[in-house]
């Protein structure tokens, strides 16, 4: 275990270093993104004095980690604010979008993935196979457009956009997440429900199942008591994949449904050549999706004692 | 047997692929779907960038069959003419990355130690970037643009070719016929090309078709954040974007480039689930 730990710093080492170097192989002087358009001559040598810009490429590098280990992620070149402070206020809507949305995606999954795996080929399974087949094609900016085109614009049951925290006003913190959580959610249940599924049938080849079968158990004990718990399990793989898939499909959500979360933050960073905020941001993605990474392959251990990391 | 063969007599392969249902679909819906773009000249009266004043917003009708947008521009004719774009970035960016990708997996996997440390750190870097987050940042260092967009994703696949070719070449590479070849004094650059390029060809033509559909997603996606195609250039991301602000106005401008681009991604997928059921169906390919 210890050594999957080892193995993922030289990649965390080398990530860093590109989303450094983001700022460096932009075309022109980094000083004039962060000192703004209008700096004065004077201002933008003072301020590459303050970033350290006139020492060599690998002194910068390392105290810009230093900063940044420390918890400093820098100030945004727009408003001048702490980028830290600009990513906890974006936090919570970005936490509320992917929290629901990986709610709805779970929820979406076992109902798309289960009842195919029980019954193949049935009625059930084709309906759900076409499901999971047209859920991982949709464009989920156009899903989420179809939503408000339907639920907005023809039934204006909800509002297309805008965001309030669920601890100050559950009832309508949900009526804003219902369509971005399930615009995410529906996206992501193709690739899950597909998994399941064949993770179900192929439990249920397992002896252990025809053993609980053969020894008389009803169905749906041997169902849920040997299969479903033990299909799991390789479930739990896929994970890093959708956070990773959560991530990035919040990104596009948030611009579809004007959600004022951490996605539309890196996005407004982009287009104002903010690089500090798209540098954190960035990082913070990167760190989150390789940690994620990291605890999956713990879980899957610990779910099943027959894996063993080291043995490879 | 006949599997591992498959990637190598295109004519069987093709009649195979016809005669299973999700290969006829897929294959006659993408047929379709990328005719209609490249003929685009002859099928549509207008230009794409052609404004037709007075007719603004002009819901689907004879004459605009998917409408018109808030130039009055023919929808119709745009969504051909984005499905070039989608087409061009797709197929192109996933060229680009099964060249770059085979041939440093095949370097890595043939001449392995350092060279492969290297190349394989160089993918693991890429890969810690998940989904669009690559593009995003390749498109903050080099700014937006069909062509920086088409790079970044081509930069996303690689690492996926590069691994496929290397655990190939390194399956085959030990086997008799390889020793066999060597013994006879073939060249290195012979024994890549003779023996184990093709070998490596089922796998990566499943990687390929499954690629594609999800790099034309990524184009619209990053098209649709305003990093891909610019306006005016019409491509489906950045029409869907446009729509946005019109949709209380114009629903149909939300709705048809979203459609086709659905319908492409789907037939693709199809195509792709075909292929490889044809070439190993024992694998599952989940994204």
């Amino acid at each position: 275990m210890l050594r999957r730990v080892i193995e993922l710093l030289p990649v965390l080492f080398l990530a860093s270093i590109v989303v450094f170097l983001l700022l460096h192989l932009a075309p022109g002087d980094p000083s004039y993104f962060v000192a703004g358009r209008d700096a004065t001559p004077e201002e933008l040598e003072a301020v590459r004095k303050e970033m350290g810009l006139d020492k060599p490429l690998h002194v910068q590098y390392l105290i810009w980690l230093r900063e940044i280990l420390q918890g400093n992620l820098g100030e945004s070149a727009l408003s001048d604010q702490p980028v830290s402070r600009l990513i906890w206020a974006r936090l919570p809507a970005t936490l509320h979008l992917t929290v629901a949305g990986f709610l709805v995606t779970i929820l979406l999954s076992l109902l798309a993935g289960v009842p195919g795996a029980l019954r193949p080929n049935s009625k059930v399974d084709h309906f759900w196979s076409a499901y999971s087949a047209a859920a991982f094609g949709i464009p989920v900016f156009w899903l989420g457009i179809l939503f408000i085109l339907f639920f907005s614009v023809r039934l204006q049951w909800l509002p297309p956009s805008g965001f309030i925290s669920f601890l100050e006003d559950p009832v309508r913190s949900v009526q804003f997440l219902l369509m971005p959580a399930f615009t995410l959610g529906i996206a992501n249940s193709g690739v899950l429900s597909r998994f399941i599924k064949f993770s179900i049938l192929e439990t249920l080849q397992q002896d252990y199942i025809r053993t609980a079968r053969s020894k008389g158990l009803a169905e749906w004990v041997v169902i849920r008591r040997h299969a479903l718990g033990n299909a799991m399990i390789p479930v739990v793989t896929v994970a890093a994949l959708m956070v990773g898939r959560l991530l990035g499909g919040a990104v596009v959500i948030e611009v579809v449904f004007a959600w004022p979360g951490l996605g539309r933050l890196l996005l407004e960073g982009i287009n104002n050549r903010d690089y500090p905020v798209v540098q954190a941001t960035l990082l913070l993605v990167v760190l989150i999706f390789v940690v994620v990474n990291l605890v999956t392959d713990f879980l899957y251990v610990y779910l099943d004692p027959r894996v063993q990391l080291d043995r490879k | 047997m006949e599997n591992e063969n498959a990637g190598r007599h295109p004519r069987a392969f093709l009649e195979r692929l016809l005669r299973s249902r999700s290969g006829r679909f897929g294959l006659s819906l993408v047929l379709i779907l990328v005719l209609l773009p490249l003929l685009a000249p002859l099928v549509v009266p207008f230009s794409p960038l052609e404004m037709n004043r007075g007719d603004e917003f002009v819901p689907p009708s004879a004459r605009y069959i998917f409408g018109t947008d808030q130039f009055g521009r023919d929808i119709f004719t745009r969504v051909l003419y984005g499905g070039r774009t989608s087409l061009l970035v797709g197929f192109g960016s996933i060229g680009v990355a099964a060249l770059i990708g085979v041939g440093t997996g095949i370097l890595a996997g043939y001449v392995l130690g350092m060279v492969d440390s290297a190349i394989m750190r160089l993918w693991d870097v890429l890969l810690a970037f998940p989904n669009i987050f690559l593009g995003i940042a390749v498109v903050a260092v080099l700014g937006p643009g069909q062509l920086v967009s088409a790079l970044a994703i081509a930069a996303m696949n690689m690492p996926y070719f590069s691994r496929i070719a290397r655990a190939a070449v390194i399956a085959e590479k030990e086997k008799e016929y390889v020793e066999a070849a060597r013994a006879m004094g073939a060249s290195d650059g012979r024994i890549v090309f003779m023996s184990l390029l093709p070998n490596t060809i089922p796998p990566l033509l499943a990687q390929i078709a499954i690629a594609i559909p999800r790099a034309i997603l990524l184009e619209a996606s990053l098209s649709f954040l305003g990093l891909g195609t610019q306006p005016p250039n019409p491509s489906w991301g950045n029409m869907l974007d446009d729509s946005r602000d019109f949709l209380w106005r114009a629903p149909w401008y939300g709705l048809y480039p979203g459609l086709a681009l659905f319908l492409l991604v789907l037939a693709l997928i199809f195509l792709a689930n075909a292929i490889r059921d044809l070439l190993d169906p024992t694998l599952q390919n989940i994204e």
